[in-house]
């Protein structure tokens, strides 16, 4: 098992791997790759237009090559513009320790003076930094984009966001964590509350996805169940029904239809959008009852389609346990209906289950983005629609390596759940 | 003597299985919500097929008179020049009943140009991968392994982007064609691969290749034929998922643009809001499309994964 899990992690992550080199290749099918709006700006005087350009390819690496540019995204190491806020803060950093115990006189006066010079320079690229808003001054955006250009994906520095939350790390904007409300065009803190991990968009996603699995699982097994045992019977034709209905209405579709019947009155008041009613209120990310409250539409939304599905395939799966001879043995042994349904029949019948669910996944991921646009959930899968919407690239590709993360994982959890559960599978 | 010889030539000369296909048909034709099914999904391609025939307005430009009226409910007659419309007017008076209809010719043909070229590219490189086996099976399976573990629709929406910011002469109906074949052929290789596999080394191939028969008649005349049953099924259901696919695409707004109109696009246009708020009517006709599309092919691929089958008994 050992061995396997080693080998199935390796080629993980030389997936992820081949996924970033294809993503990043897509992104740059451009020549100018994801910056070319940053071109559209027109200068009145050519020469510092082109001066401006130029500036702009070089903070922005687009003077090196194609694959120079993918490995720097990977892990960029050179060294730090002089203009970077975060070098600046390390130089700092280094000038205050060796404040403490410098002896020579001369140094310690260099020393001081850098002490006194580097917030300055600080203070100015940080102004810099604020005036970022102006997209249409090349020098500002270039400077934004560079400002937090240290490492790269491989120290899990996703870049910088454009637009959405201009300025701040991808990162952090997935995760929730640090992103400061007010400074965004698109009040994005009005949508995502305040920043927490706890519920920044990826928990919230993380958390949509477990509610509507767990909803799913909670009406498929025994509905499953149910038809299968009594086959052919009303019931088992009117789950049918709901199962067909379910798996022929896309998700975009019962949306729609959701948004409907809320406008017209007919959810009795059920919330739709946020994970809270009031998202200033700190008290009601806590609130269980709240937060439950606002999953029940999405959760519909993208666990009906997921449900239908589940059902179908317990109801298949539990038939064809239901006619093994072990099965028709406990029958014959005259044991209660309960034992031969749940204990013999069931416990096998669901095995197979578990790989259905972690394959469910990949689907879930693209559901999230349609859910979120739709009831205005605030998950990755929003963000993910917002980034679209407005271009902004390296909030795309990091929401795109999140995804095949997870996509990944599930697929290797998939394996080794089923290993875990049914001890007839081994793998070598 | 003489009759009795006479019926075993005539019974030998009309044996009781009938062809392949006969036997498929009368299996199939049991499932009678895969027949209705194929019924709706065939008018549904013959009226979107036919639609520049038989609709009464321009599905893009609403009517130039100035009396044009917007949101008219169905059965809307204009007073003034007497135009009637089936199903009433959009939000800047278009007929409703003509963009339903040139809405299905594009999700409709775009899902059918899809699945063909996926089940095409899928077959070539699936036999191949699991015909030769080898380092070529191993990168033609790696790269599987790679197209099945990107998210499909957030892979769809940032590639649609990137194609329209490097391409913006690309139509966007060419470039969501291009997107879905890249992101789908892996399922259909895979499968293909794995039935080649199992019959590579099948005493009948192993005949054939005694033989004398080449590597490309045997993989198109014996290994495919033979693997086509799950494929049929594969391609069915592809053919709904990929119809989904651009209509969540287009729902999104990263799809077919308007003013053109896809089943999706036409859910957001002008927006979901106010279509609730104004012609929740207009946000009904997409949806029944899609639901009747997607279930019918649902009930037909299911017929035919039974009717395929030969272990099933009749």
């Amino acid at each position: 098992m050992t061995t396997y899990l080693v080998r199935r992690s390796l080629q993980s992550l030389l997936i992820l791997f081949l996924i970033s080199i294809v993503m990043y290749g897509i992104l740059n099918l451009d020549p100018k790759g994801p910056y070319a709006e940053v071109y559209a700006v027109q200068y009145n005087n050519p020469q510092q237009m082109q001066a401006a350009i130029a500036r702009a390819e070089r903070r922005l690496g687009l003077d090196d090559s194609l694959p120079m540019r993918y490995i720097l995204w990977l892990y960029n190491w050179r060294p730090a513009d002089e203009n970077d806020a975060e070098f600046l803060t390390i130089q700092l950093q280094n000038y205050q320790d060796e404040a403490k115990t410098v002896t020579d006189p001369d140094r310690l006066k260099f020393v001081q003076q850098q002490l006194h010079n580097l917030p300055l320079q600080i203070a100015d690229v940080n102004a810099k930094l604020a005036a970022c808003g102006d997209l249409f001054n090349l020098d500002s955006l270039g400077q934004c984009l560079s400002l937090k250009r240290v490492g790269g994906i491989l120290t899990a520095n996703l870049g910088t966001s454009w637009k959405i939350a201009q300025g701040e790390p991808v990162l952090a904007l997935i995760s929730g964590s640090e992103v400061e409300s007010g400074q965004d065009p698109t009040s994005f803190a009005t949508v995502y509350g305040p920043s927490s991990v706890l519920h920044g968009p990826l928990a919230n996603t993380l958390v949509l996805i477990f509610f509507s699995i767990l909803l799913a699982l909670l009406l498929a097994i025994p509905i499953g169940i149910y038809s299968a045992v009594k086959q052919y019977s009303v019931g088992d034709y009117v789950f049918s029904f709901i199962s067909f209905v379910g798996l022929g209405l896309p998700s975009f579709c019962l949306g729609t239809l959701l948004i409907l019947a809320e406008r017209k009155g007919w959810l009795f008041g059920l919330p739709i959008g946020g994970v809270v009613n009031n998202p200033d209120d700190v008290s009601q990310y806590s609130d269980v009852g709240i937060r439950l409250s606002h999953l029940i539409a999405p959760g519909f939304v993208l666990g009906f389609a997921l449900m239908a599905g589940f059902s179908r395939f317990i109801r298949s799966s539990m038939l064809e346990v239901l006619h093994l001879d072990y099965v028709r043995t406990a029958w014959a042994k005259g044991l209660k209906q309960r034992t031969v349904i749940f204990k013999h029949a069931m416990r096998n019948a669901l095995i197979p289950l578990v790989t259905r669910i972690a394959l469910a996944v990949p689907a879930l991921l693209g559901g999230v983005v349609i859910v979120d646009s739709i009831t205005n959930y605030p998950g990755i899968g929003g963000l993910l629609f917002r980034a679209g919407g407005l271009d902004d690239w390296p909030v795309l590709m990091g929401l795109l390596i999140v995804g095949a993360i997870l996509v990944v994982l599930s697929n290797v959890l998939a394996d080794v759940a089923y290993a875990v559960i049914d001890p007839r599978i081994r793998y070598s | 003597m003489a009759s009795i010889a006479a019926i075993d030539r005539e019974q030998l000369a009309t044996p009781k299985e009938r062809g392949q296909l006969a036997i498929v048909w009368k299996r199939f034709r049991k499932h009678k919500l895969a027949l209705v099914g194929s019924v709706i999904l065939l008018a549904m391609v013959g009226l979107a097929a036919t639609a520049s025939a038989w609709t009464p307005y321009d599905p893009i430009q609403a009517a130039l008179a100035a009396d044009v009226q917007q949101n008219a409910p169905p059965g809307y007659t204009n007073p003034h020049n007497g135009d009637y419309y089936v199903l009433g007017t959009d939000f800047i008076g278009r007929d409703v009943l003509s963009r339903l209809a040139y809405s299905g010719q594009i999700s409709l043909s775009i899902g059918f140009i899809c699945t063909i070229a996926v089940t095409l590219i899928g077959m070539i490189l699936g036999a191949i991968a699991g015909f030769f086996g080898g380092l070529i099976d191993t990168i033609l399976m790696r790269l599987v392994d790679l197209v099945l573990s990107l998210p499909f629709l957030p892979t769809l929406i940032t590639v649609s982007i990137a194609l329209s910011a490097s391409h913006p002469d690309l139509s966007s109906y060419w470039k969501i064609v291009l997107i879905i074949v890249l992101l789908g052929w892996g399922g259909t290789a895979r499968l293909v691969r794995a039935a080649v596999l199992s019959l590579r080394h099948l005493e009948y191939t192993e005949a054939t290749r005694a033989l004398g028969a080449s590597n490309l008649r045997i993989i198109v005349r014996h290994l495919l034929p033979n693997s086509l049953a799950p494929i049929i099924v594969e391609t069915t259901l592809n053919f709904g998922a990929f119809i989904v696919a651009e209509s969540s695409v287009s729902f999104l707004g990263f799809g077919i643009y308007k003013p053109a109109a896809s089943w999706g696009n036409m859910l957001t246009d002008p927006s979901l809001d106010l279509l609730v708020k104004n012609a929740p009517l207009q946000l009904l006709w997409p949806n029944l499309l899609i639901f009747l599309a997607v279930l019918s092919i649902n009930f037909i691929g299911d017929a035919l994964r039974d009717a395929l089958d030969p272990r099933l008994k009749m």
